[in-house]
């Protein structure tokens, strides 16, 4: 009897895969796209490729994702008490809680109201959902005022809000009239997480860090390794570290097919990195005399306590304690070697160099910051030391520069 | 009654003065006023006497209105000035001073102060409620009108005239019912439709009722509009008549002799509107029909409005939602508040570590630690000096001087060699029977040849011509077809016999360029 001829699985076109890797990493770094404006190309990219993204991302990472003709939305989870996205104002700044609460004030009295309005009938519904809320907001005083203007100012920028005409950059100060249309189909997708019945702030934090109960494990380390910098082992529980022992070899191919991100696999945990050094918010190592410093200090301070470190036992070395008085001489000594490249404000003020640096390395995943001032430095930072080494002549008596590592 | 004024958009003084009359219920005071206007249109005893200020504070104070007299006699006094009042005239003899007085001023309704005020009672007890459109009164329209369109001429001349001015009474009644019934309808129906703030369930009420009904007003108008349109066009030709024979009876004259204004109906004018309403003007359609297009136009208003009801009911749960949200965010500290944000929104990008350790070509197990395994290669500049861009020079340029001599002097060759095989070939002048040539003078010819062919465009015929110039010889390269004829030429290389083809070297004719011949 013949058996019929099985045919092999037809390749999987390299172009498309590569489209379709282009529009995932696009919607990992804005998870709301837009057909206009800088994202526009990525944007086609979704629409076109829409069914599959839906479908890895549900699958993968436990996302939804909704393609409407204007507008893509990537709907991310929270990441528990994760303080190191805060939301930008223009300048660089973050956001504060005030201006935080008149951008859901703004929100809900524009979900209220017509397509187009002017600032002023805006301020006067959101005066009115201020009192609804119980939140004491002046608008005729100029801090609330600046508030308010960065919240008009976010909600352009996320295409919510465009200006017809007018003049908003002024309002602020000068109270000047301006018309904006709403979009309304992008103001229904701002929230992101259900908040009806949640009765906590607190509640809110810990079930966004919840994964589903469906996909479990996988979803939940593969979002930690997709959203933060560094995955560490004692953040799993049980069941996800005996997940990520099994799988991690495989995890390394899924993640590079699908968002060209490379996983470096170590004991105590992996980092993703992106090879092209595009699929991140912020850069570390960068430019900047905040995170000059921040390398600086992380390559010393590895390198002091990589001593005891090697030795130690997986669960020791995970997290190596480091003592303000290390941390504070460390300073000193790459303030006085390399303080004279540094900008102004660091070169005059060190606390404020360190204090910078210390917030670049928290953002990065790399350093947490102890009761007393003391920094735990994950085994991370150990990756971005210097190795110098002599260069010695190998068999056929050429010198070499690289090191077999043993 | 309109005078060019009025076509500038200006309101002529006679006009401007009459609505006067409407102020006061605008004013503050508006209480005060409607209820002096209510004693005198209050009951039917009212409308024929007059009052004077003591009596309406009496009458005020009765209802619960304390004012003094002097309050009441000026709001009278504005009463009058714009229209609404006029002093009685009606003289009574006074037995005193302060009698006389007193009764001077004496005040009665006049025409417009009643006009005005049924309107403003109107407005007061006006709901903005839904009402029905009348259709009933269209059967009875159509009855009056068939009736009417029965009686021709020598009727119309016996008809009673009381009885014929009910028939048509009854129906510019009925009309006006109907007409106005409809205007009504239609305003609530646009303002119904544009609100926000319908509840689901209020909508939910009145949706299907909505549908249903404009469903069946649409079919009852749609059943009886052609049989009106009929019916009245019938009677049309009669109008004349009828109203002459209805006005036959007594008629009430105005003081200054013009006859006094009748019931709607009565004057052939009126039936111009009805005319409008169910047959059309000349150029637009019948109201009626308009009527109908309303109606589908409100339900195609109550499904957008049901859409957006639909999907505003979302929105209506998310702001109690986002209220709480930023109640959260108000008292929360800075940490907190960053956490909350991510989590509520999700709008954070991700983040990731820049330079790779690995090598791919080698990978490291698992089970490696970061502290004994290799760094990752940051680039040297941002260590040293925290920027990333490279400084320094811009190169040399490179040099290709040599490389363009040689191609210059490689060039002048071939053209070298090209001319002497040109030169060759024109050696042998006419026609080209049997000849020897170099290869390089073959290769010449053969080109010549493929671009006389190709030039030509066509295939050869047999008295047809392709020609070829040679490019600065001077002479030109012939085609022909002759049948029995060959060219030979012989070459280092081989033979090459050109069967049936006559091939000629002829001098360029003078003046003559390349592309005119060879369109020919």
């Amino acid at each position: 009897m013949t058996r019929p001829v099985e045919r092999p699985a037809p390749a999987e076109d390299i172009q498309l895969t590569a489209e379709r890797r282009r529009a995932a990493r696009a919607l990992l770094l804005t998870p709301l796209l837009r057909s206009e404006g800088p994202g526009a190309d990525e944007f086609r990219l979704v629409r076109r490729h829409r069914a599959e993204l839906e479908r890895l991302f549900a699958d993968g990472l436990g996302y939804r994702l909704v393609v409407e003709p204007s507008t893509a939305r990537l709907f991310k989870t929270g990441l528990g008490r994760d303080a190191t996205r805060p939301l930008l104002r223009r300048a660089g700044r973050s956001f504060t809680p005030r201006g935080y609460a008149l951008l859901c004030l703004t929100i809900a009295a524009l979900s209220r109201g017509k397509g187009q309005l002017l600032v002023d009938e805006l301020v006067a519904q959101v005066r009115s959902a201020a009192v609804d809320a119980g939140v004491d907001v002046d608008l005729d005083a100029i801090t609330d005022r600046r508030a308010l203007y960065a919240a008009l100012v976010a909600l352009v920028d996320l295409g919510v809000l465009h200006e017809r005409d007018g003049d908003l950059e002024h309002w602020a100060e000068q109270r000047t009239a301006s018309l904006l249309d709403v979009r309304r189909e992008r103001l229904a997708l701002l929230v992101s997480a259900t908040l009806g019945g949640v009765g906590d702030p607190a509640d809110l934090l810990d079930a966004a860090a919840l994964p589903s109960a469906i996909g479990g494990s996988r979803v939940a380390v593969r979002r930690a390794l997709v959203e933060s910098p560094v995955l560490s082992v004692d953040a799993l529980t049980e069941e996800q570290a005996e997940w990520w022992r099994r799988n991690r070899n495989r995890e390394r191919e899924w993640f590079a097919e699908r968002f060209g991100l490379d996983l470096e696999l170590r004991a105590e945990g992996a980092v993703a990195i992106d090879p092209d050094g595009e699929l991140t918010d912020v850069d570390f190592p960068g430019g900047g005399s905040a995170r000059q410093l921040a390398l600086l200090l992380v390559e010393r301070l590895a390198s002091a306590l990589r001593p005891v470190a090697r030795e130690s036992a997986v669960a020791e070395r995970v997290w190596r304690r480091a003592d303000p008085e290390l941390v504070a001489t460390t300073a000193g000594e790459v303030l006085a070697e390399w303080g004279s490249g540094f900008k102004k404000e660091h070169r005059e003020d060190p606390e404020v160099a360190l204090a910078d640096a210390r917030a670049v390395l928290v953002g990065a995943g790399l350093v947490r910051v102890e009761a007393g001032g003391a920094w735990s430095v994950h085994a991370a930072g150990a990756r971005y030391t210097v190795r110098a080494s002599l260069a010695e002549p190998t068999a056929d008596g050429q010198p070499s520069l690289f090191e077999e590592e043993s | 009654m309109s005078d060019p004024g009025s076509a500038r958009g200006d309101l002529p003084h006679a006009e401007r003065v009459r609505l006067e009359a409407l102020r006061y219920a605008a004013r503050d005071e508006a209480p005060t006023y409607i209820a002096i206007m209510r004693t005198f249109t209050g009951e039917i005893a009212g409308l024929l006497s007059d009052q004077s200020p003591a009596e309406v504070a009496g009458r005020l104070a009765e209802q619960g209105i304390d004012i003094d007299t002097d309050t009441v006699d000026d709001r009278l006094s504005y009463l009058v000035e714009h229209g609404n009042l006029a002093r009685s005239p009606r003289e009574a003899e006074a037995r005193s001073l302060r009698e006389y007085l007193q009764n001077r001023a004496r005040y009665q309704l006049t025409q417009r102060g009643e006009l005005v005020h049924r309107f403003v009672e109107e407005l007061l007890g006006h709901t903005e409620s839904a009402r029905e459109v009348s259709t009933e009164m269209l059967g009875g329209i159509l009855a009056g009108l068939l009736e009417l369109g029965r009686l021709d001429g020598p009727a119309i001349a016996s008809a009673d005239p009381d009885a014929l001015a009910r028939g048509i009474g009854t129906l510019f009644a009925q009309f006006e019912r109907l007409v106005s019934s409809t205007r009504d309808f239609y305003t609530y129906l646009s303002q119904v439709l544009v609100r926000y703030d319908l509840d689901r369930s209020e909508f939910q009420l009145f949706k299907t009722a909505l549908l249903d009904y404009l469903q069946r007003f649409v079919d009852e108008i749609a059943r009886h509009m052609p049989q009106l349109a009929d019916a009245l066009l019938q009677v049309e030709p009669q109008v004349i008549a009828l109203c002459q024979r209805a006005n036959a009876g007594q008629r009430l004259l105005s003081v200054d002799g013009g006859a006094a204004r009748r019931a709607s109906g009565l004057d052939p004018a009126d039936w111009g509107s009805m005319h409008v309403w169910f047959v059309g003007g000349a150029e637009r359609d019948s109201d009626a029909a308009g009527v109908r297009r309303l109606a589908t136009d409100a339900m195609r208003a109550l499904l957008v409005n049901l859409r957006r009801i639909a999907t505003g009911r979302r929105e209506q749960s998310r702001y109690t939602d986002l209220l709480t949200l930023a109640g959260w965010f108000a008292e929360a500290d800075d940490d907190t508040a960053h956490a909350l944000w991510a989590s509520a929104f999700g709008l954070y990008p991700c983040r990731h570590l820049a330079f790779a350790a690995d090598d791919d070509g080698d990978p490291l197990p698992p089970t490696a630690s970061w502290w004994r395994t290799p760094s990752a290669e940051v680039p040297v500049a941002l260590r040293r000096s925290g920027a990333r861009t490279i400084r320094g020079r811009a190169g040399r340029r490179d040099d290709y001087g040599q490389a363009k001599q040689a191609r210059i002097a490689e060039r002048e060759r071939a053209e070298q060699r090209r001319a002497a095989a040109l030169a060759e070939i024109a050696v042998h002048p006419g026609r080209l029977g049997s000849i020897r040539l170099s290869d390089d003078a073959r290769a010449v010819l053969l080109d010549l040849y493929a671009r006389a062919l190709v030039g030509r465009g066509r295939p050869l015929g047999p008295d047809d011509t392709a020609e070829a110039s040679a490019d600065g010889g001077g002479w030109r390269l012939t085609i022909r077809r002759s049948p029995g004829a060959t060219t030979v030429v012989s070459s280092p290389a081989g033979r090459l016999e050109l069967v049936d083809l006559t091939l000629a070297v002829e001098p360029a004719e003078v003046g003559s360029s390349p592309t005119v011949r060879r369109i020919g």
